[in-house]
């Protein structure tokens, strides 16, 4: 396998993390399967190309307006349709988000139609040389941008008052409400950081890749395996899985083709599950 | 309503029921015998297709028959009515739709929805026996059936043969890059191709398959550039050719010659700008063709389509209307065998070509077309083609 290859695959890990640590950050703090994450990741999309196509900013610039933009929409969404559904039953928090993402392509499709887009910018198409392997400078921002904002995400939750309520509520939301935290403002505030991270994972994957009303499921799949890769709390653990898959799926092409690429991922994403079910990166809880 | 009451009068309306149903369940002539002449489709129209140029063709021929008073049968002008289905993309409800379309609707025969979908509805209409006829199906892939469902498209080969004339007026190493997606319509366009290519005298020198949804490339473009090919074949879902070539122009491989078979022919590829100047595409219709109609479509949807696939796919909805409706004619009868019979035995032209079927298949011209400045030319064949242009968006 060439060093390229193994480049783009770490590069490429860098852009699974950042869809990977938003679900983990909802799934940790709700105990909330969010099955409209990749929506929330097109979303972060589609309204920067309103700014990239239409107006002709620069998606690195057009940014921190579509994760705020897809912030303010999720917070409603959370404070309004799921808090109350996660105070019923165990599946209907989990089919209410399987609902927002039918909505949401939906959406997507009557407003900006069904053909691919992609966010327009000279480092989709440059690349970098370094030490002889070529890489595509746009995987390098986004790497660099998941780093940034995993460490933004680590700071505000260990080192913040609301970092600090956010893990009462997630180790104990009813303790923490006796103690006077409102845990709903909580939970709705954490849904919309996440949602703002899945927005920037959007942004990235329109300027690297292209994306359709549908290209959602298969980064809610990607962020799904992450996270159970990494194991819940974890912001390190989740950015160390996600490079690490995309590691893997690099040398799994590389050695036994692409036909086999989802292949040797999944199966080695099953053998993690059963030999570590906290993931790798977290310790087992005592018995 | 007291329950005894009920339960004198529920037998009643259950009666009544029943024998409404029974009425206005289809049968083979049609809901009505001298009412208006219901054609049925069941189409992709949300989810992850939207096929609605196909819907405005097949709406457009409907209108047209409409305006001129409808289709004569047994000395009575009766009019048509097109019954179109969203299916979602979903071949579950695709199903459903089809049969509702046949048995209660009073459909007398089906049109076509795109792809695997047109695979997939040919066993229903076998089992309907309700005539159906396709479009947006290389006429390769449509499989052998009890004879209900009619093909009138282009052929893939056609395509390989046109690009690989081009190719060989080029000047390029004749190495060839494949790489398709790794479902069943890749790996048979890659051995397709390769074949070809080969009897062509071009050097396959590459040939990858990788699954819809990749996104990193960079084995597949180390492998172009490993083995020098001047000519990339492409064909996978838009995606992961929008990926691809991204990937191509910062890894710096540029091959002389591209085509992005289903992957470029989507208009979202003017998205990629100057990039995409200079791809190849297989389509079925352009605006320099000659074809039948074509001034007619461009003037009724060019403004609402402005780009040749679309416009293409416009085409394709109004030639397959015109099968149906040339068929009905020819008929005499809303009778569903009568009509199958004799689209059987056309022989017309329409707005993609020629309409002559063997085997329930009837070829229509392919073309090859160029991207450039947003839209695509005609490249070949030579009548009404511009000159081919360099592959400038990955150089």
């Amino acid at each position: 396998m060439s060093m390229d290859v193994l480049a783009a695959g770490i590069l490429a890990g860098g852009l699974y993390a950042l869809v990977g640590l938003g679900i983990s950050l909802v799934f940790g703090v709700l105990k909330l399967m969010n099955l409209a994450h990749g929506e929330l990741v097109m979303a972060g999309a589609y309204i920067a190309s309103l700014f990239v196509v239409n107006a002709g900013w620069d998606p690195l610039v057009a940014l921190p307006f579509a994760m705020a933009a897809v912030a303010v929409i999720a917070y409603p969404l959370q404070r309004i349709l799921l808090t109350p559904l996660l105070r019923g039953s165990a599946t209907a928090p989990l089919v209410g988000t399987f609902g927002i993402s039918l909505v949401g392509q939906a959406i997507f499709q009557a407003v900006f139609g069904s053909h691919p887009k992609n966010l327009p910018a000279s480092y989709a198409t440059e690349g970098i040389s370094v030490g002889g392997m070529r890489v595509q400078t746009v995987y390098v921002i986004s790497f660099v941008l998941t780093i940034v904002l995993c460490l933004v995400t680590h700071f505000v939750l260990t080192h913040t008052r609301a970092g600090g309520a956010v893990r009462a509520a997630a180790a104990d939301p009813t303790t923490a409400a006796i103690l006077g935290l409102n845990v709903n403002r909580i939970y709705a505030f954490t849904m919309a950081g996440a949602a703002a991270l899945a927005a920037a994972g959007g942004v990235m994957t329109g300027v690297a890749q292209s994306f359709t009303p549908t290209s959602g499921l298969p980064l809610l799949l990607t962020g799904f395996a992450v996270m159970a890769l990494a194991g819940i709390g974890s912001v390190g653990g989740v950015f160390a899985a996600g490079v690490a898959l995309g590691v893997i799926q690099s040398l799994s092409v590389s050695t036994f083709g692409g036909g086999w690429r989802d292949v040797v991922v999944y199966v080695l994403f099953l053998v993690v599950l059963a030999v570590r079910p906290q993931g790798l990166f977290r310790r087992a809880a005592p018995a | 309503m007291s329950k005894p009451t009920m339960r004198r009068w529920f037998p009643g309306v259950a009666a009544i029921a029943l024998l409404a149903s029974a009425c206005g369940s289809g049968s083979s002539s049609g809901s009505t015998s001298d009412g208006d002449i219901v054609i049925g489709a069941s189409m992709a129209l949300s989810g992850q297709i939207n096929l609605q140029q196909i819907r405005d063709g097949y709406q457009m021929r409907v209108d047209e028959v409409n305006a001129a008073g409808g289709i004569k049968i047994d000395g009575k002008k009766r009019k048509l009515v097109l019954k179109v289905l969203d299916n979602r993309t979903d071949s579950n409800t695709m199903t459903q739709q089809v049969r509702t379309l046949a048995l209660k609707d009073g459909a007398v025969a089906l049109l076509g929805s795109c792809c695997q979908q047109n695979i997939e509805m040919q066993a229903q209409a076998d089992a309907l026996k309700t005539p159906l006829v396709e479009v947006a199906l290389p006429v390769e892939l449509l499989p052998k059936g009890e004879g209900y469902a009619w093909d009138s498209f282009q052929a893939l080969a056609d395509g390989a043969k046109g690009f690989y004339e081009l190719a060989a007026g080029q000047q390029t190493d004749k190495k060839v890059l494949i790489v398709t997606n790794n479902d069943a319509p890749g790996t048979g366009t890659a051995d397709l191709w390769t074949q070809v290519g080969k009897a062509a005298g071009f050097d396959i020198a590459v040939t990858k398959a990788v699954p819809a949804g990749t996104t990193d490339f960079s084995d597949v473009v180390s492998a172009g550039k490993s083995a020098g090919a001047d000519i990339l074949i492409a064909a996978m879902v838009p995606p992961d050719c929008f990926a691809m070539w991204k990937q191509m122009k910062a890894l710096q491989y540029a091959p002389k010659m591209a085509i992005g078979l289903q992957c470029a022919q989507t208009p979202g590829w003017g998205s990629l700008g100057t990039l995409g100047d200079g791809t190849l595409v297989q389509t079925n219709w352009t605006t320099t063709s000659g074809l039948p109609e074509a001034d007619k479509i461009i003037k009724a949807y060019g403004e609402k389509y402005p780009n040749v696939n679309d416009l293409g796919s416009v085409a394709a909805g109004y030639h397959a209307a015109s099968i149906i409706i040339a068929a009905i004619e020819a008929a005499g009868s809303t009778d569903k065998a009568a009509i199958n019979k004799a689209i059987g035995e056309l022989d017309i032209s329409s707005a993609l070509g020629p309409v002559k079927f063997t085997d329930n298949k009837s070829t229509t011209p392919t073309f090859l077309g160029q991207w450039k400045d947003g839209n695509i030319e005609q490249v070949w064949p030579a009548q009404g083609a511009v000159a081919l242009q360099p592959l400038s968006g990955l150089q």
